[in-house]
């Protein structure tokens, strides 16, 4: 033992130097510890301040430009259909309601309605909102009156629809909300008493709501309060997927200091009422409580009344489980529960909150889905800004665009595209572009027949050989020279071979297989006929006939063959847009434009596309054109379109055909409005349609639907009516038999005179200039 | 040359007062047209019931709009004016006192080349319409000038000169 002694104590001696030695270990290796949780903390927190800072700069600033219809125009005398006054309102956001008394209701009775504008920030200006009484009288406004003073009202500018979004690259829907315009006070209020009420003094996490939280949810035995503050859900909804761990809500903790300590309160609400996750529509998750209250209640968030704003601050808590739609019950209830937490904290009355709890949901059946897509528009749209604006800018400045888009013309030119279209075989396809021929703005672009869809843009990328709508290109080009050529000169419908340089031979027919000799010139324009209109363009040339295609501002093809007369040059719908806007407005030419103005979200303009007229070609040529299109309508290939239109709108127009009935077309305009309509097969194959069985269907389909100005049948100056015999091409009187009453040019008339053989009745319908 | 161009600008600021309420009353005559037969040939008649198409009627909402437009050219701000006269344009396309005037804001802008093509267009619409017809072949005559294109501008002033003589004739 003695000995075993020392050997203890030198095992004491060396286990008490091993522990000391140990001890030093351990207090090195805990201070290391600490040193590297501290230095790694470190880093963490400030790689989390570097993330959390990051991402919300990014989120906060990225406003994607808001899209805007052109605004509706009213005023005395304005044409326009009672049912187009109401799509116009519907696509503004507007409801029908019994009785109005806020601005964004409307009610019809009849011819009569009641409108409550709301007020709009117009780059020229501020256009206040205003009660409005107008009385139709057919298809025009006849009296505008301000409904609470009776006074009359000269010029009302309708808040225009908002029709999209330039998102960046996701497809998410928001309708942002802005703190200081959008947002109702008392939704403010609702949301803070009921999920933060330490919100403007708290750091971001509240530890006195934390321990309330854990001492209700103790008595209660389940959660019955969450102890998040707002900046807590933010962070949640921000950055963090929603598993609840302990890790992750240390994280969320020191995100949301770092969020306070970098950004003042009021971006925070903001960021958060435009984050928040307020329900799910199928696959797409409604966050923000601007989209919310057009998914829940289908209209803006500042027009929501009292029990709307205490619902929708009830979904906070948990959207699905208190989905008005789906379990009214619960709603209502949470609803209760919101309204008596503002009365508690004196937000609200309680005969409010009484009154409030007594009223129905105020849901709509359907999810409210404020805009329709118009993505073959938006298209256009998106082109257009490109030229001028980065597509990061667009996505993040919170830009407004205002376009050109009419909502009813584009509403009744989708309607009679899928239509029509409906009736035929389900490959087929097509495409209509609307402009207004004054002033060249696009009104209306459908790109397909799944008109919500946003694929091929058939209206701008589907460029097809354009068969006959070429036709007026080649009389004008003839018609501009009136020492040559007028309405009534004969012309040779003739067979004819044409040879190219490899030898190969063409052999251009008509569509019926008949020769008809000499035709009058207008003739062959108004029944499309193929070799007097290729035996008129090899006359003038096809030098002269591509310089007149281009004047109009068409895209000219690089080679030129003689098939060019007959239309193999490929177009899209918009270019033949382009082309026609320039007969229908009379020989002068407009750019074709989708974008008014572009402002910043203070209504700052940085663009404005102004209105700009270039000469196209001589007007006293184009009128003669006109005149001559006009008859494609009254009693050439287009005569169907009398189904839809009456006669004395005067249409002018053209149908196409091409080869085996690959593409259908038409083309044509009123007084105020060109439409081109294609339909074919993205596959090219055959339609069995001509133009006038297809797209001049379509088109006659969608005008049928508009309130039409009528062509002017003034003539300029410098053209007179002259009676020409029909045979002969000579001058000749009324009352002779063949006569026809033709424009000229002055000074242009034939000077010889055709025997006069005896006046006849059976075709004196046919003789008048516009009969 | 500086002369008649400032003789030209005097008028084309005379012509912004304008209201754009042309009136057209009735078919054009036969002003420098040919006749076109020997026997007087009246012009067919469009069928009864045809509505006409939009023959300005002195708007007021046009009237409200050409005002502010005019109040704006004055007071320097060419573009708002434009924009004024833009929307006019859109509510009453058939008025070619409307276009006039957006072609003399376009003169006063210096965009001469825009200028001259608007008032031809307000020619085309203005054909009952002499006094408006002399401006704008004024305004044509001036902006010509002020592209350096005399021969143009002469051409124009014999135009003006010839809606002149027709009106004493009447």
């Amino acid at each position: 033992m003695a000995r075993s002694k020392p050997r203890h104590r030198k095992a004491n001696l060396k286990s008490r130097r091993a522990r000391r030695s140990w001890r030093l270990w351990l207090v090195l290796s805990a201070l290391a510890v600490l040193a590297i949780a501290l230095v790694g903390g470190g880093v963490y927190v400030y790689w989390l301040d570097r993330w959390v800072t990051r991402e919300f700069e990014g989120k906060r600033w990225s406003v994607p430009a808001r899209v805007y219809a052109r605004p509706l125009e009213l005023y005395p005398d304005k044409r326009l259909t009672p049912a187009n006054l109401e799509r116009e309102l519907g696509a503004a956001g507007y409801r029908e309601v019994s009785t109005v008394d806020d601005p964004g209701e409307y009610s019809r009775n009849g011819q009569r309605f009641h409108v409550h504008t709301r007020a709009f920030p117009f780059s020229d200006g501020r256009e206040p909102g205003r009660p409005l009484a107008l009385r139709f009288d057919g298809d025009r406004i006849a009296a505008l009156r301000h409904a609470a003073t009776g006074d009359a009202l000269t010029l009302v500018r309708v808040d225009p629809a908002t029709i999209g979004r330039i998102q960046p690259n996701h497809n998410e829907d928001r309708h942002l909300v802005r703190l200081d315009e959008d947002v109702p006070r008392s939704l403010l209020e609702a949301l803070l008493a009921v999920e933060d009420q330490s919100f403007a003094g708290h750091i971001g996490i509240d530890v006195w709501g934390i321990a309330r939280a854990a001492w209700a949810n103790l008595r209660a035995g389940e959660i019955v309060q969450g102890g998040s503050t707002l900046t807590q859900q933010l962070v949640k909804n921000l950055y963090l997927n929603p598993r609840q761990t302990l890790g992750r809500k240390a994280n969320e903790a020191i995100m949301a200091v770092l969020l306070e300590a970098h950004y003042d309160k009021a971006a925070i609400l903001q960021a958060y009422l435009n984050e928040v996750y307020l329900g799910q529509d199928g696959e797409r998750a409604i966050h923000g409580f601007g989209l919310a209250s057009r998914f829940y209640f289908g209209k803006p968030l500042a027009e929501l009344d009292i029990r709307q704003q205490a619902l929708l601050v009830g979904l906070v808590k948990a959207p699905s489980r208190y989905d008005p739609r789906e379990h009214p019950q619960r709603a209502r209830e949470r609803r209760a529960t919101v309204l008596k937490v503002m009365v508690e904290q004196d937000y609200l009355g309680v005969d409010q909150a009484r009154a409030a709890r007594s009223q129905p949901l105020g849901v709509t059946a359907e999810p409210g889905d404020q805009t329709l897509p118009h993505p073959g528009f938006m298209d256009l749209v998106r082109r257009h800004l490109q030229r001028d604006y980065e597509r990061a800018s667009l996505a993040r400045d919170g830009l407004r665009v205002f376009t050109t888009l009419a909502p009813h013309v584009q509403q009744a030119a989708e309607q009679a595209l899928t239509r029509r279209l409906s009736r035929w075989h389900k490959a087929m396809e097509g495409a209509v572009v609307s402009v207004d021929g004054d002033n060249g703005e696009v009104e209306a672009v459908v790109g397909g027949r799944n008109v919500r869809y946003a694929g091929f843009n058939r209206a701008l990328d589907a460029r097809r050989p354009i068969g006959s709508l070429i036709k007026p290109a080649i009389y004008l080009t003839a018609l501009a020279r009136p020492g040559q050529y007028g309405l009534g000169t004969p012309i040779a419908d003739q067979p004819i071979t044409l040879q190219n340089a490899q030898g190969e031979r063409w052999q251009p027919a008509n569509y019926d297989g008949e020769y008809l000799g000499k035709i009058p010139l207008w003739r062959g324009l108004a029944d499309s006929r193929n070799a007097a209109t290729v035996h008129l363009g090899l006359d003038l040339g096809l030098r002269a006939v591509v310089d007149t295609l281009d004047g109009l501002g068409a895209r000219v093809p690089a080679s030129i063959y003689p098939s060019i007369l007959l239309g193999s040059v490929d177009q899209s719908p918009l270019d033949v847009a382009r082309l026609y806007e320039g007969l229908a407005a009379g020989g002068f030419r407009t750019p074709l434009r989708a974008v008014r103005t572009v402002t910043t979200s203070d209504g700052e303009v940085l663009s404005r596309y102004e209105l700009d007229l270039a000469r196209a070609a001589d007007p006293k040529a184009v009128y003669l054109v006109n005149h001559a299109l006009q008859r494609v309508v009254r009693q050439g290939t287009a005569q169907g379109l009398d189904e839809w239109i009456a006669e004395d709108v005067r249409v002018a127009g053209k149908t196409g055909t091409t080869n085996d009935r690959r593409d259908s077309w038409f083309a044509g305009f009123t007084g105020d409005r060109l439409g081109v309509v294609w339909v074919g097969r993205d596959d090219n194959g055959r339609t069995g349609l001509t133009g006038s069985t297809g797209a001049m269907t379509v088109w006659g389909a969608m005008f049928s639907q508009l309130a039409l100005q009528p062509r002017s049948a003034e003539p300029p100056e410098g053209v007179a009516p002259v009676w020409i015999d029909g045979a002969t091409g000579k001058r000749t009187a009324q009352r002779c038999r063949g006569a026809v009453q033709l424009p000229y040019i002055a000074g242009s008339a034939p000077q010889g005179r055709a025997d006069c053989s005896a006046p006849t009745n059976d075709d004196g319908w046919f003789k008048g200039w516009f009969q | 040359m500086v002369s008649v161009t400032r003789l030209m600008a005097v008028l084309v600021l005379g012509a912004v007062a304008l209201a754009g309420c042309a009136t057209p009353t009735g078919p054009s005559g036969d002003d420098g047209v040919e006749p076109a037969a020997e026997e007087p040939e009246p012009r067919s008649d469009d069928a009864a019931g045809a509505q006409e198409p939009d023959k300005p009627k002195g708007q007021p909402a046009v009237r409200e709009l050409v005002a502010e437009a005019e109040a704006a050219s004055r007071a320097g701000e060419q573009p708002r004016a434009a924009q004024l006269l833009e929307r006019a344009v859109r509510v009453a396309p058939r008025d070619p006192g409307v276009w006039q005037n957006l072609a003399v804001v376009r003169y006063r802008q210096q965009r001469y080349g825009e200028a001259e093509t608007l008032a031809q267009r307000s020619n085309r619409l203005a054909e009952e319409d002499r006094e408006l017809r002399r401006r704008n072949w004024a305004l044509i005559a001036a902006a010509r000038d002020q592209q350096g294109d005399a021969a143009g501008a002469r051409e124009a002033q014999r135009r003006r000169k010839a809606v002149t003589k027709q009106d004493s004739a009447l």
